[in-house]
């Protein structure tokens, strides 16, 4: 007990006290500084990594050295609890490392980029940070450090597992402090505390998540920077296939009612309407130049008068959860319209992000899937998308005139060429055989094997040759759906190319010439011919065919990705829009259903309000322990006809029992006096603990006498 | 030294008011906190304010909620939520660090002026409680208090030498003891200041005669000659080891019997005892010239001496005298008067 008190000259206050750290705390520093800056290891470069391996490296190696200085000098008692000074490298030394480091980082700013390189500069001081740990004042700031050093890493991950992952070692920070100022607890006990206190912590945490507005970005950030994933907004033949073998996640979809069909899933990124007779893209992008007057809002107001939509039919509400993908595309069905103020829309239906998609981003979107597409064209748009390109290929261009010459009817062409693409002998495939040049020609009357963005191509080349405006539009199709969370997930494997062409008084129409070639594609998805194709060319270990198969696979995969799924939309997704929601939705249950939302309401305060006073106790309810057991003793014996009177002194009806039942005095005698000591003295704990025990003892050996002489073994 | 001047430009203007604040404030505590030699503390006498680093959390955590508004990441704003929300967690484990801790204190302490003296507190927790500071809440704001920390509070009965500096002579009133802490994780500090209704007797800082002024002494050969008598007398006693005592929290190191730690035996400190006597009459009107104060440190001198060496002794003060006596209780009742002087 003495060595728990120690005498200090200063007062408590003061943060400047010389602070010396013993070995369980210095240890958990290192092991928390690594760890901290383990979550930002993919963003760091590695000779930051190398250097902040190394300052721990050093801190070990130097408290190694006192130690063992410190066992050859001393093996007195202090010699065991020998707290560890951190002081190994010189002041100047530091200075110099901190100048030098600096001035480096903002060398390399240029090709780090800002964010990154303020993360540097961040992680930096945060290994520095290490070596002058002299004061208390060091010990929080190193912790503080150390929490924001984690908290950045979610900047670039947000997954359920990374998020939780970085949420415990934010806490786990807070141990350095807790172990400061008990240091005698151990481990075990110090984990515990710290757990519960999170866990208190979540209930409000979660309220003002819930309620606290979401606010918009006060300024521009610096963008996170990555290579773009996904779709291009350039398609060349063979692009699609390549991007066709990635089993990444592109979006997640939930639908409000009903999940349309597989082949309604026509997910448009984006419209290609450029062809230089290789690639396709979207029209002025060669030129650099940006027509702003093909950009709209894209909530439905405006949609009508500038997007040119007659809106037909039924509308569907989902939720779409994009993945980064370090581009603007948004996905989603036609003809999309969006509430939110950071989505736009292009003249060609295509729905952006204002900014790039840095991070999982969750958009709703009300789709009119039987919407008129651009019942009229403009002169403008009409000769974008029958521009041609005529030198590369030729024979397409000549049997596009022989068709016209065939059919004066539009629909009748179309009807025509897609049946030549399903009984022309052409073969849907993720490994096209080459062709020269980019050349549709060679693929068309050639190869005649190719993947979707071959046919969706050389459809449009055969379609702008034969008069009709048409254009490649590039995006997924389809999706798996989730069982258990009832979602859709699409992935990049699911990458599609179609095409649509514009008939009079039908507008924009989808033609998805690989539907012809291949049905199965449309209707259910990759057939099991494409899936083996699939399994052999991607060559990741866990092939779907090999794992796929696996039932059980299957299983914890969908569990998993559900779980996922619900802490992206829940909580990455959790945008203004859905809390305007809820709020609009509580107020309806108040509006409409008062007494239930009045009534839930004060239950609530009640409830909290108990929890509250019940905390705030004052640790009485110790005592009446023996008070209740008492009071289970009179219930008891009140049931065989023994009651006291409320006249009755306790110590009376004592001697009452005595009389009456004499072999059951002995036992609440005992019970009897307990109570009267913790009702009229003051206990010790100690006491109190022994008259408890005592009590309940005697409770028991009451209950069990009195059972007996009910089942008539006893008198 | 511009800086100088605007202090004392500050102060010359705020001093009237601190002093009126600081009036209103100990009147407030008086009346809330009454002082009685036992108490226990909850919610009604608590103080509770987040520290320094309590504030830069929080600034923090604001921070973290800007970067994750800018960069539209719900995940870094649940975490600054998170951690708003276990800043409030903490406030009510600091709280409850504290609360519901009891005291009792029923001695009064005595000492000589310019030593260390130990209030004897004693202090029941029904649970463990980590980290907490006892101290005397000093008047002088320049002196800093001795703190006995308690870095970890057992279950049950504690009791903790509070270490009390004496520089006044008399007999007053012990200030309030401050019992605070900033368990937890350092964001709140918790306190509260006790008045546990207990005198402090200093008795005057013990003075060796030093005189080698021969006309002094010619003045009082009377005198010298009991001192000289005493002065033999201690010359004779050795320090005999008398009892081992078990440690009270406070007892200074060096007395420990660090060979029956060693063995395992337990914390025990070593206590000493004079084995003489001789007859000694101590007079304030017939000690060498000097003030008051040392006149009465003199004798406070003498008086703990032959103490310590177990010898009686009379003493004659100007308004009050003691017959010859010996033990504990007469040298009490001897310096109480000096003190009280």
């Amino acid at each position: 007990m003495s060595k728990q008190a120690t005498t200090s000259r200063k007062g408590l206050s003061s943060d400047s006290t010389a602070l010396t750290l013993p070995r369980k705390l210095f240890f958990a520093l290192l092991l928390l500084q690594l760890f901290n800056v383990l979550t930002l290891v993919q963003q760091l470069h590695p000779f930051y990594l190398v250097f902040a391996l190394a300052a721990l490296v050093l801190q070990w190696l130097g408290y190694l050295k006192t130690r063992n200085h410190s066992k050859r000098a001393q093996a007195s008692l202090q010699a065991l609890t020998q707290a560890h000074s951190t002081k190994i490298l010189p002041s100047w030394l530091i200075l110099i490392l901190a100048i030098s480091g600096s001035v480096v980082i903002a060398a390399a700013g240029k090709s780090l980029g800002l964010l990154a390189s303020m993360i540097h500069l961040l992680c930096f001081a945060y290994s520095l940070k290490l070596f002058e740990i002299s004061q208390r004042k060091d010990l929080y700031q190193l912790v503080v450090l150390g929490v924001f050093v984690a908290t950045t890493s979610l900047i670039f991950i947000q997954s359920i597992y990374f998020s939780l992952l970085v949420l415990a070692l934010v806490f786990a920070n807070f141990y350095l402090l807790l172990n400061f100022f008990s240091p005698q607890r151990r481990l075990a006990s110090e984990l515990k505390l710290l757990a519960k206190l999170s866990i208190y912590s979540l209930p409000f945490a979660i309220i003002l998540f819930v309620v606290f507005p979401k606010l918009t970005p006060f300024w521009q950030v610096p963008n996170v920077k990555s290579a773009k994933v996904g779709l291009s907004d350039r398609v060349k033949i063979g692009d699609i296939a390549q991007l066709a073998l990635s089993n990444e996640l592109a979006f997640r979809v939930s639908f409000e009612n009903e999940t349309p069909s597989h082949a309604q899933l026509y997910w448009r990124a984006m419209v290609l309407d450029d062809f230089d007779g290789v690639s396709w893209q979207q029209a002025g992008q060669r030129a650099g130049q940006h027509h702003y007057n093909r950009y709209y809002g894209a909530n439905k107001e405006n949609a009508k008068p500038s997007a040119n939509v007659s809106l037909i039919g039924d509308a569907i509400d989902y939720q779409v959860i994009v993945e980064p993908s370090f581009q603007s595309w948004l996905f989603a069905l036609d003809f999309a319209t969006t509430q939110q103020g950071n989505i736009g829309q292009r003249d060609d239906f295509a729905l952006f992000y204002r900014g790039i998609i840095s991070q999982t981003t969750s958009y709703q979107v009300t789709s009119f899937l039987e919407a008129i597409l651009a019942p009229s064209l403009s002169q403008q748009s009409r000769a974008t998308n029958l521009q041609l390109v005529t030198e590369n290929n030729p024979r397409l261009l000549a049997k596009a005139k022989r068709l016209r010459q065939r059919f004066q009817n539009d629909s009748e062409l179309i009807q025509q060429v897609l049946t030549d693409f399903n009984q022309g002998r052409y073969f849907y495939t993720l490994q096209p055989p080459p062709v020269e040049n980019n050349s549709l020609d060679q693929f068309y009357f050639d190869t005649r094997a190719g993947f979707c963005e071959h046919y969706a191509s050389s459809f449009t080349y055969l379609m702008r040759a034969a008069g009709i405006p048409a254009r490649l539009v590039v995006g997924y199709l389809g999706g798996e759906l989730n069982p258990r969370a009832n979602y859709l997930s699409v992935y990049q494997r699911n990458a599609h190319a179609w095409a649509e062409v514009w008939l009079p008084n039908r507008g924009w129409q989808r033609v998805d010439p690989t539907a012809a070639v291949d049905p199965e594609r449309v209707e259910r998805g990759f057939s099991n011919n494409l899936l083996q194709e699939h399994a052999n060319l991607s060559d990741s270990f866990f092939s779907m065919q090999g794992l796929g198969s696996m039932w059980w696979y299957q299983q914890v995969r969908s569990q998993i990705d559900a779980l996922d799924y619900q802490w992206t939309r829940w909580v990455i997704g959790y945008t203004g829009q859905q809390q305007l929601q809820l709020w609009a939705k509580l107020r309806a249950v108040f509006t409409q259903r008062q007494s239930l939302g009045y009534g839930l309401f004060f239950l609530l305060t009640c409830a909290l309000l108990l929890v509250y006073f019940n905390l705030m106790q004052d640790k009485r309810h110790h005592q009446d322990k023996i008070i209740v057991i008492y009071l289970k003793t009179l219930a008891l014996l009140a049931k065989y006809s023994l009651a006291k009177e409320t006249a009755m002194t306790a110590q009376q009806f004592a001697q009452k029992v005595n009389r009456q039942r004499p072999e059951l005095s002995a036992s609440f005698q005992a019970i009897t006096d307990s109570f009267a000591a913790v009702s009229y003295q003051g206990l010790t704990n100690q006491q109190y603990a022994q008259h408890l025990k005592a009590a309940n003892r005697h409770y028991w050996r009451l209950r069990w006498r009195l059972g007996l002489t009910r089942l008539g073994i006893k008198n | 030294m511009l800086k100088h001047t605007q202090k004392s430009l500050w102060s010359r203007l705020f001093r009237p008011i601190q002093v009126v604040v600081a009036q209103r404030v100990q009147a407030w505590i008086t009346r809330r906190m009454p002082q009685a030699a036992h108490q226990s503390i909850n919610y009604k006498n608590i103080f509770i304010m987040p520290t320094r680093f309590g504030a830069s959390f929080l600034f923090f955590t604001l921070l973290l909620f800007l970067l994750g508004t800018n960069y539209q990441n719900n995940v870094i704003i649940l975490l600054s939520y998170l951690l708003v929300s276990f800043f409030i967690v903490v406030l009510h484990h600091s709280f409850f660090n504290l609360s519901g801790l009891r005291f009792r204190a029923e001695q009064s302490i005595q000492g000589f002026v310019a030593s260390q003296v130990y209030f004897p507190l004693q202090v029941s927790s029904d649970k463990k409680r980590f980290n907490i500071g006892f101290s005397f809440v000093l008047a002088e704001k320049s002196q800093s208090p001795d703190v006995v920390t308690m870095a970890q509070l057992p279950i049950g009965h504690t009791c903790i030498q509070v270490p009390y500096r004496l520089v006044r002579r008399g007999q007053y009133s012990l200030p309030r003891v401050l019992i605070a802490s900033e368990y937890g994780f350092g964001l709140f500090k918790t306190w509260t200041s006790l008045d546990f209704a207990q005198q402090v007797t200093a008795f005057p800082k013990p003075m060796s005669y030093c005189w080698a002024d021969a006309s002094n002494k010619a003045a009082s050969q009377q005198t010298t000659s009991s001192i000289e008598s005493y002065h033999s007398s201690g010359q004779a006693g050795q320090d005999e080891f008398y009892q081992l005592q078990s440690y009270q929290t406070g007892e200074p190191l060096s007395r420990v019997a660090w060979k029956h730690v060693a063995r395992g035996q337990g914390w025990l400190t070593k206590h000493y005892q004079q084995a003489l006597s001789a007859k000694l009459h101590f007079d304030f009107s017939s000690l060498p010239q000097g003030s008051t104060e040392q006149r009465l440190s003199w004798l406070s001198f003498a008086i703990k001496d032959s103490a310590d060496k177990q010898l009686g002794f009379s003493l004659t003060l100007p308004n009050q005298s003691f017959s010859y006596d010996n033990g504990r209780e007469h040298t009490l009742k001897c310096l109480t008067a000096l003190a009280k002087f």
